[in-house]
């Protein structure tokens, strides 16, 4: 007997899956990274442990608070701010005063050290993006945040890439909405109370004069 | 190949026979000088060398010629060349690793109590004060969340704020100094520890040492010596410290104490004088510098320019004043003037005395040979006419270097032609006893070395470094058992003390000062003490046992009903020093000496050596800012260096010449320095620029890539400290100095042969193919002026037609008009209600003052890259200052030309980008995305400006270790930090037009301000960081898109006779650009520059 080894036979349909394999592998890889890399795979969802477990679904949905009572100044400057800890202790002097989790709050507020809070969203250093200008040209915060109203634990809703924020500079009208509705949440549901009306971006378009730049230096300054 | 190009390739072109340079050099024939005065203008020595060979010229390149060798490191083996590929490849892998990652954690960190007024993000002023030499200069900090960014002046201050134009928003200037003193907030070479003989102490040992001291002070031997200073709060400290027996000892080392002896001398008392420009039809400046070394710059900048504003409906030739400058250095002063006189400082005595007879104030005039030459008779009959007829309506202002009697003179003088009351006040002086500085210093010298000094207190300054050397202070001082010295750095003269402690910045400390008119001005400080430190007043405080904060110190001069208001305004109200009625006293002036009487020529031996303030470190004293070391000295464009200036002719007979290296002998002291041949100096006339050759100063000072000198290794500072020939005798000039050539050569980095451009010329797309002979022949130059009198003759001047190069309607309408330019460019449509951003610069009232480069850098965050670099045309500044000369090298005119981003409508440079980095916005901005930019540097190739920088080297490296880390504090958050290998330039401060627009629009669609949305914002509400700091109100930006604007008004509308005084530069290129320049409007007496002589154009 000769001691060579011969191949059964069922192998040789195997040969054509390994060609296959060895075709596809690299492909299928190239199409993994491209997807892998997005802003849309790595960016969206990104949510990140907080000193405190504060969560927007409890206040600003449960309770209904509206944005504007710790972001002072989302109407008036670049920056929401996130609200310092006497915003906090306002209420929660008197309303769950010894709750363990509240202990970092309490503590900034007698000692007067800041809480430090990890930025959820979170753009390049060298994009120059301003509340003031969007929120008073009446572009609601659901429209970048989401349903901040349902988060538990924050985290990132939209890609908040230039492709995302040029779509809607070149065309705002479908983001458009009544000035006074713009810390509404789920104002697209018609179910929701006030929710759009037909033709609002359009009316507003016009009665606010709106007039998204789209040149570099719009952002990138 | 010319004598120019010789020299120039001499030092840096390795490729060339060594000894066929080095013959060449040592015999080279000086660059030759024209005899007769060109017409034209011209931009340097070199040029007008280089200019029969201008292809090859230096003055035609991009880069220097060597430059596209590889850095100066280890050579580069085959070796190496693989383990850096290796590296590289490395780097690559986990570059593209990381960039699937997410950016960097950030955090957000709140404040725990937001105070009242802070917004996050938000910016905000605060009024303070920087003080100079004694004298405070009203400031305005913008603070970022509580660190301050910028310096500006405070337009509400009433001595030199409020600003030119009624039309306009009020504004004030600020210069150089001012602007550039927050970079030592955050300069960690700041001293950051007491030291007690030479080694670290802690405070508290310091306190206790002042409680030993405390009881001493009336034994007589302690005393201070502090640097000038205006504060009330330190006065009242001061005579508590006398009360006890401590004599005060005052000492600057650029001094304006002969004023101040000038006026005992004339009057009797100590008086200041200060003229209202605004009121003089004729100004005469003698000897000095009314708009940057005068503290009292900003205002006479303000109101010299009041009567020479543009508004764009009126030229107002009549009314214009006339400024005649008699000077040895060229000054900005000079640069400005209608008529400029060249002559020593050591001549300021016969030609005020010869200025005195011919106004027949009584004087006689002196039989010196000068007066007699041709061009000074001349000048000095038509001046002496001109004062006669404006009597009422002239002043006469001498400068710090003119001696005691000159000063008294001028008094003398401005008595005769009316001026007291009318166009100068002389205020009362509160302060009537002090020895004047040199004087002061003097005793306190002698005392020292007599052994009556047992403690020295030094608050400020540096005697060790600056005092004149004939004292030998630094010998004193040895006798000296305790000195303490207080300072910012720990310097020349913290060595030499037993005990050094740390001084608070100004940003730092409570404090108050006096603006040049005597008003209190407060300083409030921004941020505490970033290592500690101390005030000039909590130190002496401490000293008498008075443990009050500066806050409290200041305070307590003041009502507690206004503090507030006064703090938030940043003076006090009517505290200005009255004005006094003196009367003169006629007292027995000197007669002219010998050396006076003699003719403008000057045998070696026999030269005028003068003392000459730095415009990058004033006396020393800004030795480690190196924003101010690399913004190009105004007249000179010189940079990172201190040098010795010789006018051509002078250098001519003597034998030197630019970059030798000098022996400047005055007795029998020495220095050496580099010669610079600075056109326009007087001649036989040295001037030495002090505050160079700082041997303990920090890193910038001493850092390899500033002092790097192939030819001069064992020189390891910036600069050359000339000091050592300064003597109290001759502490402003000295006579019987002489020269010598070393032998050696120093590189003297100059700005002003880079970025050259010429109209007609084929620079572009990197062909150095000299001139185009049609456009040659239609080509204007660059800078256009005019004289009053042109004007007034020809009403319908116009500095350029607007459709001499290009004509869109007539070249798509008119089949007869031959066809000119037929443009390439697809033309913007900008649709009506959008912004048109336009900037328009007048040269008219521009002094060359460099305030504009240092605030551009402030506020946008442009890198300093070092002598080397420079040396190797890499500055950053975006905004620089041409510098054009006119007529002969010996007696030139002068105009200074600031150059930025022109924001081409049809750019050039938007046109190369392969991938679309710059490109033009909706409002006609050249935008440009540093993210985007991948360096090809084609853009900047294809600028016919030469206004694009490229960051060749990762500049801002040093500010990543532990060590510099706090330099980043000082960056403005709204400009993005640009890397390594990345194209910038102006924008027109884009970050300040995006967020005056955000405001003005969120405002109106609240409805809390009126108006349309995308309407016209109003004029002045958006300011670029160069307008605002501008004293002169030279540059003004606006919408062109507002035809109420001034910015509209200055580029397109005619006067009434169809004038039209803008123009732009490189019009055949037809590049339309967005920046137009005024055409500088001179002033010239027609007895001294006959109309015809001056065509106002070429």
């Amino acid at each position: 007997m000769s001691s060579r080894f011969i191949f059964p036979e069922w192998t040789e349909t195997l040969k054509k899956w390994i060609n296959l394999l060895a075709l596809g592998a690299p492909v299928y890889l190239i199409v993994l990274i491209a997807y892998g890399v997005t802003p849309e795979a790595i960016r969206i969802g990104y949510q990140p442990d907080q000193p405190v477990p504060y969560s927007h679904a409890l206040h600003a949905g449960e309770l209904g608070i509206d944005c504007r009572y710790c972001h002072t100044t989302v109407e008036r400057a670049a920056k929401a701010a996130v609200p310092p800890a006497t915003t906090c202790m306002n209420c929660h002097s008197v309303v769950k005063a010894d709750s363990d989790l509240l202990a970092p709050i309490r503590e900034a507020y007698a000692e007067n050290q800041a809480v430090r809070w990890t930025r959820v969203h979170d753009l390049p250093d060298y994009v120059y993006f301003n509340h003031m200008a969007h929120v008073n040209a009446a572009i609601g915060c659901e429209d970048c945040h989401g349903r901040i109203d349902q988060e538990v634990k924050v985290f990132q809703a939209k890609p908040l890439t230039m492709e995302w924020c040029i779509n809607c500079h070149k065309n705002p009208t479908p983001y458009l909405r009544d000035p006074q509705n713009v810390t509404k949440m789920g104002y697209d549901d018609p179910k929701s109370v006030p929710h759009r009306a037909p033709n609002e971006g359009e009316d507003i378009f016009r009665k606010n004069a709106i007039h998204p730049p789209t040149a570099c230096s719009t952002c990138h300054r | 190949m010319s004598a120019k190009d010789h020299d120039h390739d001499h030092d840096h072109d390795h490729h060339d026979h060594d000894d066929h340079h080095h013959h060449h050099h040592d015999d080279a024939p000086l660059a030759p000088i024209p005899a007769t005065p060109m017409t034209g203008y011209w931009k340097s020595l070199n040029e007008i060398a280089g200019a029969a060979d201008w292809q090859t010229s230096p003055t035609n390149r991009e880069f220097r010629p060597g430059s596209d060798k590889p850095p100066e490191l280890d050579p580069m083996s085959r070796r190496n060349f693989f383990h850096l590929m290796g590296a590289s490849a490395g780097v690559v892998g986990l570059g593209v690793a990381a960039s699937a990652c997410r950016y960097d954690k950030e955090e957000i960190v709140p404040l725990a109590r937001r105070p009242e007024d802070q917004t996050p993000g938000q910016t905000l002023q605060y009024a303070t004060v920087f003080d100079l030499g004694g004298v405070a200069h009203p400031m305005l900090a913008t603070s970022f969340e509580g660190r301050p960014i910028k310096l500006d002046g405070n337009p509400e201050h009433p001595f030199s704020g409020g600003g030119i134009n009624p039309l306009t928003k009020r504004r004030a200037g600020s210069h150089t100094f001012a602007q550039a003193s927050i970079l030592h907030l955050y300069d960690p070479d700041r001293s950051q520890n007491v030291q007690a003989g030479g080694k670290g102490a802690s405070l508290d040992s310091f306190k206790v040492a002042l409680g030993d001291l405390r009881k001493n002070l009336a034994s007589g031997s302690v005393r201070v010596l502090a640097e000038a200073h205006s504060s009330p709060t330190l006065a009242g400290l001061r005579a508590q410290l006398a009360q006890q027996g401590v004599r005060w000892h005052e000492y600057e080392a650029i001094s304006w104490d002969n004023e101040r002896e000038g006026m005992k001398l004339a009057f009797g008392k100590v008086v200041r004088p200060l003229a209202k420009l605004d009121k003089c039809s004729t100004i005469v400046s003698l000897d000095g510098d009314l708009f940057f070394e005068h503290p009292a710059a900003m205002r006479y900048s303000r109101d010299y320019a009041k009567s020479r504003r543009r508004d764009g409906t009126s030229l107002l030739p009549g009314e214009m004043n006339r400024l005649y400058a008699i000077e040895s250095i060229f000054s900005n002063t000079g640069a400005v003037a209608d008529h400029r006189l060249p002559l020593r400082s050591e001549l300021g005595l016969p030609f005020a005395m010869a200025l005195d007879a011919a106004l027949g104030g009584g004087g006689v005039t002196p039989p010196a040979e000068f007066l007699k030459e041709d061009k000074v008779s001349k000048f000095l009959a038509a001046l002496a006419e001109e004062l006669k007829a404006n009597t009422g309506k002239a002043v006469v202002i001498a400068g710090r270097r003119q001696p005691a009697e000159v000063h008294a003179l001028v008094a003398k003088i401005n008595q005769t032609i009316g001026a007291p009351g009318a166009t100068l006040d002389y205020l009362t002086d509160p302060e009537q006893t002090r020895e004047s500085h040199v004087a002061s210093l003097a005793a306190l010298t002698k005392d020292m070395r007599d052994g009556h000094v047992q403690t020295l207190l030094i608050l400020g300054g540096n005697p060790v470094y600056d005092a004149p050397v004939d004292l030998d202070f630094t010998g004193a001082l040895a006798k000296v058992p305790t000195s303490i010295h207080l300072s910012e750095y720990a310097d020349e003269t913290s060595e030499k003390t037993t005990w050094h402690v740390p001084k608070a910045h100004y940003l730092e400390a409570w404090g108050d000062a006096a603006t040049w008119d005597g008003m209190i001005t407060l300083a409030q400080p921004l941020i505490a003490p970033l290592w500690g430190g101390l005030s000039s007043m909590e130190l002496i405080a401490l000293l008498l046992g008075n443990d009050q904060t500066g806050y409290e110190l200041v305070k307590g001069q003041h009502s507690d009903k206004d503090w507030r208001k006064l703090i938030h305004d940043g003076f006090v109200p009517n505290t200005a020093w009255p004005v006094d009625n003196v009367s003169y006293q006629s007292p027995n002036l000197p007669a002219a000496t010998p050396s006076q009487l003699t003719g403008s020529k000057r045998p070696n031996g026999q030269l005028e050596v003068s003392f000459h303030m730095s415009s990058a470190t004033y006396d020393g004293r800004f030795g480690n800012n190196a924003w101010l070391w690399e913004t190009p000295d105004f007249m000179t464009k010189a940079v990172w260096d201190t040098y010795a200036l010789v006018s051509p002719e002078t250098a001519t007979t003597l034998g030197v010449e630019n970059d030798t290296m000098i022996t400047v002998t005055l007795g029998d002291k020495k220095v050496d320095v580099p010669c610079y041949t600075m056109p326009g100096q007087a001649r036989y006339s040295i001037a030495l620029v002090l505050g160079g050759g700082r041997t303990r100063s920090g890193h910038v000072a001493t850092h390899p890539k500033n002092v790097y000198d192939d030819q001069w290794t064992e020189h390891r500072v910036v600069g050359w400290d000339v000091n050592k020939v300064r003597t109290v005798a001759g502490f402003n000039y000295a006579i019987g100095g002489s020269i010598a050539a070393t032998g050696k050569k120093h590189e003297i980095a100059s700005v002003q042969d880079h970025w050259s451009y010429e109209p007609g010329s084929s620079t572009m797309m990197g062909y150095h193919g000299g001139f185009e002979p049609e456009v040659e022949r239609r080509s204007r130059e660059n800078v256009v002026t005019v004289t009053a009198a042109e004007l007034r003759k020809n009403p319908g001047w116009r500095a350029q037609e607007p459709d001499e190069y290009w004509d869109d309607t007539k070249e798509a309408h008119d089949e007869n008009t031959p066809p000119r330019h037929l443009s390439l460019f697809e033309e913007h449509v900008y649709p009506k209600g959008t912004h048109r951003w336009g900037m328009a610069i007048d040269l008219g009232t521009c002094t060359g003052c460099n305030a504009c480069m240092i605030a551009c850098q402030s506020e946008n965050n442009v890198p300093v890259v070092g002598r080397r670099e420079v040396i190797q045309y890499r500055e950053m500044h975006w905004i620089r200052i041409d510098r054009y000369f006119q007529g002969s090298p010996d007696d030139p005119q002068l105009v200074h030309q600031p150059v930025a981003c022109q924001q081409c409508e049809n750019a050039p440079c938007e046109q190369v980008c392969p991938v679309g980095a710059t490109s033009h916005s909706e409002e006609g901005l050249n935008d440009m995305a540093y993210n985007r930019c991948i360096g090809t540097r084609y853009c900047a190739n294809n600028c016919p400006y030469k206004v694009r920088r490229f960051n060749f080297l990762d500049w801002n490296a040093e500010f990543r270790t532990a060590r510099e880390k706090v330099r980043r504090l000082l960056f403005n958050p709204d400009v993005t930090v640009r890397m390594r290998g990345v194209m910038e330039k102006c924008t027109y401060c884009v970050q300040r037009i995006q967020n005056g627009k955000i405001k003005a629009k969120a405002e109106r669609r609240s409805g809390q301000a009126p108006g349309e949305v995308q309407g016209v914002i109003a004029d002045g509400t958006i300011e670029t960081a160069c307008q605002e700091a501008c004293p002169t109100e030279a540059i003004t930006f606006g919408d062109l898109a507002d035809t109420d604007s001034r910015v509209y008004k200055l580029h397109e509308a005619h006067g009434a006779e169809g004038d039209l005084l803008s123009f732009e530069l490189l019009p055949d290129r037809y590049t339309k650009p967005r920046t137009r320049y005024i055409a500088r409007v001179r002033n010239p007496n027609p007895k001294l520059e006959p109309a015809s002589a001056n065509g106002g154009e070429r």
